[in-house]
């Protein structure tokens, strides 16, 4: 074993362990009256799942395979700082090799509610999907994140992940009702992607802020956009100037949940006027009614063949409807029918089912 | 004729007045409502109904004055529990728990709501935490913690808002 699989199975180790520990004090709770807390407080929860696919196309047959691990840890240094991780563990279908991979790692100070810094590795405020569902399936009604969402490893062209610092909060003397968020981190890796330092490959840096309205008077409404600019550096040619616009109107409760988004990827060599602009998003709407859940999803993905870095990302339109059953709490199951159409090609139909639980 | 008429008349009024005389026995009295406790040195009088949901769904905080908001809830399964959650927040338990989840996720909660056995048990920790606010029914409350008014409203209010209905469904709902 490497160095880094050392470290990375001793992290996995560490996060099972506080798992296990925080599992015993859950039950001690019980037993006995919590008192006020002066010591570090731990919340600790993975998010799984099991999954089937088959497609129609001839060359994947159907399979069985294990979804994301995602080990999910809180710990309370004080009243106003703590520490959050969430390390993904991903296993072979074949085999008992695991990868880990940090996902997010932040250390956050939480002045009040108008003003809580985070530093560390986050997921970008970019719209509304990527910062409110991040590694846990568990919580997504549909399988699977929506094309423009996907991650970086699995051909998203977003930047979803970063090291930088966040700010984020309420709007002062809007009723609670305004939200802001701010980023500034080292952005996208394009290219040396696998570098082991990951240091930041120019000066630049990235930036992203966003508003979100969240009424009273219309509870689980929420409309909202943000924008996401950076220069990434390729080679010796002049950087490339990144955009990204994002807008969004959610409405999510219990029952009923609609979710709509639209992103505009832009980009622009330095010493050219030439743009070359992408779009994204997806539309989702569901219906519970008790522990069953129809669902639809029409997702879309528009890339110019003539962008950089992304250019070969291809297009797409899908369309997704499924029903999630909840049997027990903490326990899904999700079943879709998707038509996939690519590049403008012929459409084609796959089955996905997907086991989420929580524990 | 004239006398069955006159023998039916008198039947129904001697039955209007038995029921007159009856009824208020039947009535159940409504049963007190939730009241809202915090610290006695926390210097909030009253919240709106608005600001008090934020709270229990753990949206807001932290209190005006910057102390952290620690918001304590009787145990799992408890009926004290859901009926309190359906009150304030407008969820069942379970979907209350999973919102919670849902936002510690987000990395937008540190740490859920406190959970607690019994009434006496409630006021003990609010009585000893200068950020905490919890919830007793009304003839539950005690001097050692204050009383939060809600909408500017005591409990003895009739248009206070944190009503039990008798069947324990908030009339807000039916």
């Amino acid at each position: 074993m490497t160095t880094g699989g050392v470290c990375r199975a001793l992290m996995t180790a560490t996060f099972i362990g506080v798992a296990a520990v925080q599992s015993d004090a859950q039950t001690a709770d019980q037993h006995q009256d919590p008192m006020p807390a002066d010591r570090p407080e731990i919340v600790a929860h993975a998010f799984g799942s099991v999954d089937w696919v088959a497609a129609q196309r001839s060359e994947t047959p159907n399979s069985f395979f294990l979804g994301q691990l995602a080990l999910f840890v809180n710990a309370s240094i004080n009243d106003r700082v703590s520490v959050l991780a969430e390390l993904v563990v991903e296993a072979s279908a074949a085999t008992t090799k695991v990868t880990a991979d940090l996902e997010r790692l932040q250390l956050t100070y939480r002045m009040n509610d108008y003003l809580n810094i985070s530093a560390g590795r986050y997921h970008t405020g970019i719209g509304f999907y990527n910062a409110a569902f991040h590694h846990g399936s568990y919580f997504e009604t549909a399988v699977g994140r929506p094309r423009i969402f996907r991650f970086e490893d699995e051909g998203g062209p977003l930047p979803i992940h970063e090291v930088g610092l966040s700010v984020r909060g309420k709007v002062p003397k809007t009723d609670s009702a305004l939200h802001y968020v701010a980023e500034v981190g080292n952005g996208r890796r394009w290219a040396d992607a696998a570098n082991q330092e990951g240091l930041d490959q120019n000066r630049a840096k990235s930036t992203n802020i966003g508003l979100s309205l969240r009424p009273e008077s219309w509870r689980g409404a929420e409309v909202g956009a943000s924008f996401y600019r950076d220069d990434v550096p390729v080679g010796t040619e002049p950087s490339v100037e990144h955009h990204i616009a994002a807008v969004y109107g959610v409405y999510r409760m219990p029952a009923t949940e609609f979710m709509a988004e639209w992103l505009r990827l832009s980009y622009r060599h330095a010493d050219s006027v030439t743009h070359y602009d992408n779009h994204g998003g997806y539309v989702q709407a569901s219906r519970a009614f008790g522990k069953v859940r129809p669902y639809y999803r029409y997702d879309r993905l528009d890339i110019n063949p003539d962008t950089p870095f992304i250019g070969d990302f291809g297009s797409s339109i899908k369309h997704v409807v499924g029903v999630r059953l909840d049997p027990i709490p903490w326990v899904g199951i999700k079943s879709q029918y998707e038509r996939l159409y690519e590049n403008g090609g012929p459409g084609a139909n796959g089955v996905h089912v997907q086991l989420v639980f929580v524990f | 004729m004239a006398p069955t008429r006159a023998a039916l008349g008198a039947w129904l009024l001697w039955t209007a007045q038995l029921l007159q005389a009856l009824l208020p026995i039947a009535q159940v009295p409504s049963p007190p409502p939730i009241a809202v406790i915090v610290h006695r040195s926390n210097p909030v009088e009253s919240v709106t109904f608005s600001e008090l949901r934020r709270i229990f769904m753990l949206e807001t905080q932290t209190w005006p004055h910057g102390r952290k908001i620690t918001v304590v809830l009787r145990e799992k399964g408890q009926p004290e529990r859901a009926e309190a959650i359906r009150i304030i927040c407008g969820l069942s338990e379970a979907d209350y728990e999973k919102q919670i989840l849902f936002r510690t996720f987000q990395g937008r909660v540190n740490i859920g709501p406190r959970s607690i056995q019994s009434a006496s048990a409630m006021v003990r920790f609010v009585y000893s935490a200068p950020g905490a606010v919890g919830y007793l029914i009304a003839d539950q409350v005690d001097p050692s913690v204050k009383l939060l008014r809600i909408d500017d409203l005591l409990p003895s209010d009739p248009r206070y808002p944190l009503r039990r209905s008798r069947r324990g469904v908030p009339e807000a709902e039916r």
